[in-house]
Formats: C-alpha cells, structure tokens, sequence
C-alpha cells in the first residue's frame, strides 16, 4: 500500500470528482456528499499509511508510471510536503462536514471541491516543476468557479479579477519555467536544485529573473503586498466554505510553493545574499497594510480576509529569516492559522445566514441569539491574538522570539503593533457581538436553516485549537521533520 | 522551548499572595450571590477562570507560565467587565483589554530576552545565573518587565484604563479588580527584581507621582466607585514607594501594604456596592443620609476609610508606617507621603459626608440595608482590617518577613504613630475645608471653581487610537477600484523586486 | 537575432501591454491568452535543435528536437484553453448585469 500511496492520495479525490456526477443515476438522495466524504477519508488513511516513515526521516519517492525523471514526474513524500497534505487533508474533511449543512450544494459544488482538494495535495506531493504548475492551475480553476457559486454578481466579479490577476503572473510563472528548463534541461526539482548554484556563478541575473517571476506567482497565491488585492474581496463573496478553502488552505499553499522552490531551489546562496530580506520586509509591509485595513473594515467576511493578510505578513516575515525558529513559527502559525481562519469564516458564515447582515455594525447582541457560536467565535479570535493558552500563542512567541535573535529591533516594534492591532479589530468585533441591543433583522428576512454540521465544523476548529494549544508536541512533532526538510 | 507546569512546593512570597487570594476570593464569591442575578452560569465560570489565572500567576516558578496565566486572567476579566453589558463598559473594556495585552507582550519579550541570555525560563535558575550577567545587560530586559507589570497595576503613566475599567464593572468584580488583580503586577515586580537583583530607584518616582496624581483626581469624584479607583492608583503608588526604596523595610511594607490594601480596598468597593445595590446611585450629588438607613454599611465603611488613611488601631497604619520608617532618610518623600494620606482623609471624609451624613433625598426612600450574603463579607473584611492591626508584628513575623526571606521586626506601636496620625487628621481636615471653600471638589453644595486643567493622559492616548482609525479608514477609501492598477501593482511588484534583486546583490 | 525564443518574449510582452493599458474586458481576457500563447512559444523553441527532425522514434534518425517541451506544452495549452473559457464565461455574467464591457464602469464595490 505503501507503495502506490503517494498518487492514491492524490488520485482519489480527482476521481470522486468524477464520481460524484455519477451519482445523479443512483438513487442516493446525498450521493455526492457521502462520495465526496469517503474520497477525502480514503485519501487521510493513505497519507497516514505514509506517516511511519516520513517521520523517521525517510523520503518516499515515487516515480509516475515507473518513468524516471527527468523523462518522467515523480512524487515525493518528505516532512514538508506531509505536513502540508496532512493539514490540507484535515481542513479539507471538516470543509466538506460544513457544506453537509442545511443549505444543499449540488454535486457540482462537490465535484469541484473535491478538485480543488486534489490540486492542492497534488501541489505539495509533486517533485516536478511543470507538475505543480498543472495542479495550481487546476486548483485556481476550481477555486475561481467555487467563488462565483451562488452567482452574486459581487462574486463574479471578485472572482474575475482573481482570475486575471491569477493568471497573469501564472503565465509569467510559466515563464520562469520555461528559463529553468532552457538552462537546465530538466524539470524535477531536485535536478534543478543541483544545478543552480553553478548557474548561479556564472549569469546571476537569469537566477534573479527566475526568482522574481516565481515570487509573483507565489506572492498572488500566498497573498503578499502589493499583490493581495484580489483577496478581500474574493474571500468575502465566496460562499462560507470555499472562503475557508481559500483562507485557509490556498493561502498556505502559496507558502508551500515558496517554501518549496525558494529554499530547495536557491538554497544558501541566493539567500545569504539578502532575498530572505525582500521576503522578511515585503511580509512587513503585508502586515502593516493588513492590520490596518482590517480595523478599517465594515464588513465582516471582508475583514477576516484583511486578518488573513494580516496573518500571512506575520508568517512570511519568521519564513524570510531564515532560522530554524523562523521556520518552526512559521510552520506552526500557518498550520493554526489555517484552522483557526476556517473556523472563523465558519463562524461569520453562520451569523450572516441567521441574522442576515454582512456588517459587523449591525450585528449587535449576537450572543444572545447564538451564544455558544459566538463563544466559538471568542475562543478562535483570542487563538489567532497570540493569547494562551490557545494554539496561536506558540505560533507567535516563536516569531516574536525569531524576530528577537535576529536582534532586528525594527522589525519587532511592527510585529508587536501586528498583535496588538489584531487584538483591536478582533475586539471591536466582539464588542459588537455582546452589545445590548439586539440586531434588528429586516422584516421580510428568512433566516437561513442552519443544521448540526455548520455548527459541528465550527466547534471542531475551536476545540482544535485549544487542544494544540494545550499539547502543542503533538504538532510540533509533525513540523520538525519539516524543518529539517528546509535547513538540513 | 517547551515548557512544564512547575508550581510546587510555592515558596514564601508565592504563599503570601496565594493566602491572600484564596482567603479573599471567596469572599467576592459570596458578595456576588444577591449582587449578580442574572446570567449566574457565565459570570460564576469567568470569575473561577480567573481565579485559576490569578493562582497561576502567584504559584507559577517559570515567566513563561507567569505570562500564560496573566494573560488568562486578563481575558477572564475583561468578560466580567463587560457582564454589564452597558454602552459604557465595552470602550472601558477595550482600553483594558488592549492595555492589558500591551503589557503582557512587553512581559513575553522580557521573558524571551531572559531565555536568549540564560538559557531557560526558570527562575530558581535565573536567580542562580543573574550574578554573572552585568547590570547593564539585565536592566533593559529588567526594565521592559516592569513596565509590562506597571500596565497590570496602573501606575502613572500607564494608569489610562483604570478610572474607566474599574466603575463600569460590576461591584463585585470592581472590588476583585482593585483588591486582588492588580496586586499581581507588583508581585510581579518584586518576583523578578528578586531574580534578578535589579534594584533601582526610579520605581520611587514612579510611585510618588501615582501617590499623588490618584490623590489629587480623587478629590475631584463624584462617582464614588470612580473615586475608589483613584484611591487605588494612589495606594498602589505607596507599593511602588516601598519596592523603589529597596530595603526591606520598604519591601516589606509594600508586601504588608498590597496584603492591607486589598482587605480595605476590597472592603470599600463592596460598600459602594452596598450602597449601589440600595439606591441605584452613583453620582454623589444625589446620595445623602445613608447613614441612618444602612447602619451596617456606614459602620464598615467607617473602619475601611480610617484604614486607607491610616490610622491605628486599623490596618493601614501599620503598612504605612513600615514605608515611612523605609524613606525616613528623605524629607521629600515623607512631605509626599503625609501629603498623600491627608488628601485621602479628606476625599474619605468628603465621601462619608455625602453619602451617609446629611439628608436622604426622595428618591433614595426606598434605601434599605443589604441582604446578609452581601453583608457578611463586609464585616469578615472589617473584622480583618481591625485584626491585621491589632496583630500587625505578628503578621509581620509569620507572613512577610519569610516572603522577604529575612527577619524583620518593627516596633509599630510608640508615639510616632500616634502623632502622625494626629498630623494626618488635621492636614485631612485642612485639605477638606480648603476644598470645600475653593470649590474643587466639583459638588453642587459649593460654588464652581476653577480648576487647572491638567493634560489628560487619557484624552491624549484615546485620540491617537481614533487618530489611528481614522487613517485606516482613509487609507481603506483609498483603494484604486479599476481593474488595471491592480494588474499595474502586478508588473509593478514584478520590475521592482528585479530591479531590486539586481542591485541588492551586486 | 529572429528566433522562436525572441519572438516569444515579444509576445509575452504584448500580452502584458494589453492586460495593463486595455480596459475592455474581453481585451484583457485576449491579452492574458496573447501572454500565456508567448510564453509555450518561448518553451517550444527552447527545445528546438538545429537541424533535428521530428521526435517519433524510428530508426536512423540521428538529431531530434526535443520533445519533452512540446509534451508538456499540449498540457499548458489546454490550461489556457480552459481558463480563456471560463474567463469568457465570467465576462458574460458580468455584460449580463452590467450591460458594458468597460471596466472602469464596473467599478468594484466597496
């Protein structure tokens, strides 16, 4: 089982995608969620199967079809891509127990979930550089159909500008590949990786072009100033489970890329010389500018997805320095940033659908109505704030601490303006939440049903939270091999 | 960088504070019953949540549990202060909250740096590697500490959330605030300078100026629970007074002083609540007469207002008289010290006279004393003030002094105390008349004076945060709405960062 | 010097002119394609050999063009195919609300 696990974990849900179409000529009256449910349990079982080896520091690798690279892909397994897949897999399950909910989604919506899933675990499975672009592409697909779901016109043109934007600097993306390959000759990673210290000798600058085309294409995806202009809006319109899908998931997996191909690739060359600086003052910047414009938000969804920024400025800042707890912060906070973001856009999604307003001014008195929700809400805010004893507070003294070895004083007044601005804007929500008042809902207004799974997800994310928070090993333990994947 | 639970055996200063809260906690516990009575199952399990957190805080052997469990008592009390649920108390529980975390991250960095520097978070061992390490090393890291610490008490000039916070909360959880919140700051001070052996004596200053500034705006109030929480950052100021002056006698007395202030401040805060509870006031130009009524209340609030002034047989004087003997060198600071106490006899007295002596207005007819579970805390606290008086050395000798770690005895009772008691009732007097004449007090019953308007740290901090929001807001409308200059920045970011690789490198 | 690789960059760089001075929204979409056609041509040509034939194994044949780009660029293609398509699908939702194409008409909301 072993053996071929890499590509079942991929495969799996790419053909339930398929699968679930089918379904419309049995007379499953749920076909495709109970499909789409075991595709995504199918494929956790097959990565755990993986999990003996990975962590004892071995590397699976997996040739496509027996053909070796560079003729052929190959797939590899090592502490990076299985901590990423894990996470992805694990948000990915209760992403599909959430659309369970009251509010049917067609099998459609299913089909391309369970696409979008399968691209990110292809992503951060594949050892091929033109392979992650495929899945990238066929994860952006998705997800730019997934935003426009419920056809508001809002969304659709969210998700057009996604698009464009996306797929602008995909292509540049490909770009770069196409210069890798002309150099190189091959398009495995690790081929690559042996040869660019020596190119790097000779033309400096063809590197220097490279990284900066693959920076743009990461940077779109993983949201980094001045490239995360699609996110507000995109992630707000969307529909509440696929604004945690990107959230929380596509989000990381632009970290993932960059982690991937800016470490691996350019190694210590390139990076002693300063790139992890561009990286470490770009996230400065994203930081700022997410902090401040999530306090200046009305809306609610919108202003998670400027926490988002906000967040992804704080992780890309402990990636660029480089250090072994730079790589654990930043490990740590994206995989509980990842939770606690679902949980969140969980969280608003259900208000919105029971009180029937997007902002925050108007949603007075929540509590009341819904209080172990907003309770839920309180735990997940007070998480991603960096309080204990909740995950989020791990994940940020180990930034504060790798911004403080670096002794980079400048660095740490913004970071600690990041946590304190976080706490406010969270806050101002929470005020609102317990005010009072009650929310004057509009007359004709039908709060939307909202069932058992909506809530489960939710509560599932928050006591997630705690409980990392309270035995933080247990997910450490799946970072160290990471990290010893990134600084060897 | 993992971390265990370290907490026991507690030494001495760790059960010093733990006697103190887990003799006065219940106390709040019981006051609560008739004073809360609705919402019984959120408010009783915030309250337990941060009596963990405070427990946590006092029994904790390493900074980094200090840090975890402060913060968890933070947010434990910003849930009780907003369990009113008015319009006021969620700004005043904002300012809180975000103070609090300023604090507690400027904790967490001193923290940190002690980890970088010895290697581990524990105390017992930083205390063992603190020798080594040069002064000027520690005291930065020392220094970031206790300003984390001065935001947890509210010391000037970080006392902003304060006067908002502890009002607006409910009596109970108002009384739990200045009585045993707070005191955990300074623990946390004395704990650290403890480790560390990082005396100085600007905490003096620092004390001084809370001492006198809580004093002064206190005598300004006219909510009583408003003025209450002055008189804390004035007392609280005292406790600053002793640890700056690094001997033990000061530290001594600032310990003794936290334990005393909260059994009377704690006690204040509950009449006030007493009174609340009977007349739905606050604003002294509409209390009066009480006395008669709420003979309980009057009589307990009698004992706790001759303690925070000081005098014998009461409580008070005995920590005062322990920070007196500790600056006895310096003329300035006993003028500060005497002055202080004065002003806190005429607010006191200013208090009694409008609350409980004169005429029960109308509306206040229906007042009537409180029920027993309310009442009974109130006389354990009192019956507390008086025996912590009267036993003063001997809670001297069995308390403090082992949480010191040394010996120290004082001979609290010879004629100096009496005649600065003497001293201190006739300045209060002084200052009471004076203000009633000058009309600084701000009641109705005097014509409005002027009055030197003073910058206010608060107003100063609030508009920067509105400062701040606004240019959020402003930077939020800037936002380009065509599709092009989003793609623009794209290709922009794309010849920037080529531009800047290219240089950058070479 | 006119090779495949040049002209591909030329095209490349037409493609980002249009997607940043072009405010019709099916220019943009026209561009974007302009852009991704440039760059399978530059890859394409990277693995042109001077000289080689076809790459279908038969025997004799002694100087093959390379024919690992040309696999891979029949995927890209269709990658292209697909998002013009759906980028078309999008801007017909969006004429349909908004009866224009001029993007600084739809002007996003708030």
């Amino acid at each position: 089982m072993t053996f071929h696990a890499p590509i079942l974990v991929i495969v799996v849900p790419l053909l339930s995608a398929f699968l679930t179409h089918l379904t419309k000529y049995t007379r499953l009256k749920r076909g495709a969620e109970i499909v789409a449910l075991t595709s995504m349990i199918v494929s956790l079982f097959f990565l755990l199967s993986m999990s003996g080896p990975v962590f004892s520091g071995e590397v699976l690798n997996y040739d496509l079809g027996g053909w070796p690279p560079p003729a052929g892909i190959s797939l590899t397994v090592d502490g990076l891509s299985f901590f990423f897949s894990l996470l992805a897999v694990g948000v990915g399950l209760l992403i599909i127990v959430y659309s369970l909910g009251i509010y049917v989604y067609a099998r459609r919506y299913y089909s391309l979930l369970l696409i979008a899933l399968s691209g990110i675990l292809g992503i951060v499975l594949t050892r091929d550089i033109f392979n992650m672009y495929v899945f990238f592409e066929i994860l952006a697909v998705a997800s730019y159909i997934l935003v426009t779901y419920k056809h508001k016109t809002r969304a659709i043109k969210a998700s057009f500008k996604y698009l464009i934007m996306s797929e602008s600097a995909w292509v540049l993306f490909l770009l770069a590949v196409a210069v890798l390959y002309g150099l190189t000759g091959s398009l495995n990673m690790d081929d690559i990786a042996a040869q660019t210290p020596i190119i790097y000798q000779t033309n400096p600058q063809v590197i220097y072009l490279v990284f900066a085309l693959m920076m743009i294409a990461f940077g779109i995806k993983c949201g980094m100033f001045p490239l995360h202009t699609w996110i507000p809006e995109a992630h707000s319109q969307a529909p509440t489970p696929v604004s945690g899908l990107l959230s929380g998931l596509i989000l990381k997996v632009g970290l993932y890329a960059m982690l991937r191909v800016f470490f691996l690739f350019f190694g210590a060359p390139l990076f002693l010389r300063g790139a992890g600086s561009i990286i470490v003052y770009l996230g400065l910047i994203t930081l700022i500018v997410g902090a401040c414009l999530a306090l200046a938000q009305e809306e609610l969804k919108k202003l998670l997805a400027f926490s988002s920024i906000n967040q992804i400025g704080f992780i890309l800042i402990a990636i660029g320095l480089g250090t072994r707890l730079g790589f654990e912060g930043g490990l740590f906070h994206i995989f509980n940033h990842a939770l606690i973001k679902t949980g969140l856009f969980f969280c608003a999604g259900i208000i919105i659908s029971q009180t029937g307003f997007w902002k925050i001014g108007q949603m007075k008195g929540v509590w009341r109505k819904m209080p172990g929700l907003t309770a839920a809400f309180c735990v997940l805010s007070l998480a991603v704030i960096g309080i204990p004893p909740f995950n989020g507070f791990f994940s940020k003294m180990f930034i504060v601490e790798a911004v403080l070895l670096e002794q980079n004083y400048f660095l740490l007044f913004f970071v600690f303006f990041g946590i304190i601005m976080t706490a406010a804007y969270f806050f101002r929500v929470i005020q609102t939440f317990f005010a009072q008042e009650d929310f004057k809902q509009k007359p004709d207004f039908v709060p939307q049903p909202v069932g058992p799974f909506e809530h489960l997800s939710t509560y599932v994310f928050a006591a997630f939270c705690l409980l990392v928070g309270l035995f933080p090993g247990m997910v450490l333990s799946l970072i160290h091999p990471a990290v010893k994947v990134l600084l060897p | 960088m993992m971390y265990t639970l370290p907490f026991f055996p507690p030494d001495s200063l760790s059960l010093f504070m733990l006697v103190m809260i887990c003799l006065l906690f219940p106390l709040v516990f019981v006051y609560s019953l008739p004073y809360v009575r609705r919402s019984f199952f959120r408010y009783y399990s915030v309250l337990l949540l941060t009596l963990v957190g405070m427990l946590g805080t006092v029994l904790a052997k390493d900074l980094l549990s200090f840090y975890v469990f402060l913060e968890i008592m933070t947010v434990g009390v910003y849930f009780l202060i907003i369990d009113n649920k008015k319009k006021e108390s969620f700004p005043a529980g904002f300012k809180y909250i975000l103070m609090m975390f300023t604090g507690g991250v400027f904790i967490l960095l001193a923290a940190l740096m002690l980890y970088n520097l010895t290697g581990t978070f524990e105390l017992a061992a930083m205390a063992r590697e603190a020798p080594f390490y040069s002064r000027t090393v520690l005291m930065p890291i020392s220094t970031l500490f206790v300003i984390g610490c001065l935001i947890q008490i509210g010391a000037v000039p970080f006392h902003i959330w304060l006067p908002d916070a502890h009002p607006i909360a409910p009596s109970p959880v108002s009384a739990l605030l200045s009585g045993l919140a707070i005191k955990i700051g300074a623990y946390g001070i004395i704990r650290l300078i403890f480790t560390l052996q990082t005396w100085d004596s600007t905490l003096i200053i620092i004390g001084v100026s809370s001492m006198l500034f809580g004093v002064a705006l206190a005598l300004r109030q006219t909510d009583i629970k408003r003025l209450l929480a002055y008189h804390s950052i004035s007392q609280m100021g005292y406790v600053l007074l002793g640890i700056g002056a690094g001997t033990g006698l000061g530290i001594g007395g600032a310990l003794f002083h936290v334990l005393n202030h909260a059994i009377f401040k704690m006690l204040l805060f509950l009449c006030m609540g007493a009174v609340i509870y009977a007349t739905g006031e606050r604003e002294l130009n509409r209390l009066g007469g009480l006395g008669r009524r709420m003979p309980l209340t009057l009589a307990v609030f009698g004992v706790a207002a001759l303690a925070i002034s000081g005098m014998p047989p009461l409580n008070g004087f005995a920590s005062k008289a322990l920070l007196s003997a500790a600056i006895s060198g310096n003329l300035w600071l006993k003028l500060a010290v005497i002055l202080t106490a004065a002003g806190t006899f005429a607010s006191f007295f200013k208090l009694y006279r409008y609350a409980f002596w004169g005429e029960l207005p109308e509306k206040l007819g229906g007042a009537r004393e409180v029920p027993l579970l309310m009442s009974m805390p109130m006389l354990v606290l009192a019956a507390a003030c008086l025996a912590a008086g009267l036993f003063s050395s001997q809670l001297l000798r069995g308390l403090v002094a082992p949480a010191l770690g040394s010996k120290l005895t004082f001979d609290f009772w010879n004629i100096n105390v009496l005649i600065e008691a003497v001293l201190i009732l006739g300045l209060g007097a002084g200052i009471y008349a004076f203000g009633m004449k000058a009309g600084f007090f701000g009641l109705r019953a005097e014509k409005a004076g002027a009055c030197p308007v003073y910058l206010s740290l608060d107003r100063l901090c609030c508009g920067a945060a509105s400062l701040l929001e606004k240019g959020c807001s402003a930077f939020g409308e800037m936002h380009s709405r065509s599709m092009n200059i989003h793609l623009f920045w794209v290709i922009l970011a794309l010849t920037g960062l080529l531009i800047i690789l290219n240089f950058l490198m070479v | 010097m006119i090779n495949g690789v040049s002209i591909g960059i030329i095209v490349v760089l037409i493609g980002i002119y249009g997607i940043l001075t072009k405010r019709n929204l099916i220019k943009m979409v026209m561009a974007l394609y302009i852009m991704n056609s440039g760059v399978i041509l530059l890859f394409i040509s990277i693995g042109y050999v001077a000289g080689g034939e076809a790459a279908i194994f038969e025997s004799g044949k002694k100087l093959m063009v390379d024919p690992l780009p040309q696999a891979v660029m029949l995927t890209s293609l269709v990658i292209g195919l697909g998002i013009t398509a759906l980028a078309l699908a999008l801007v017909i939702k969006i004429y349909d609300e908004y009866g224009t194409l001029n993007a600084s008409r739809i002007l996003e909301d708030k």
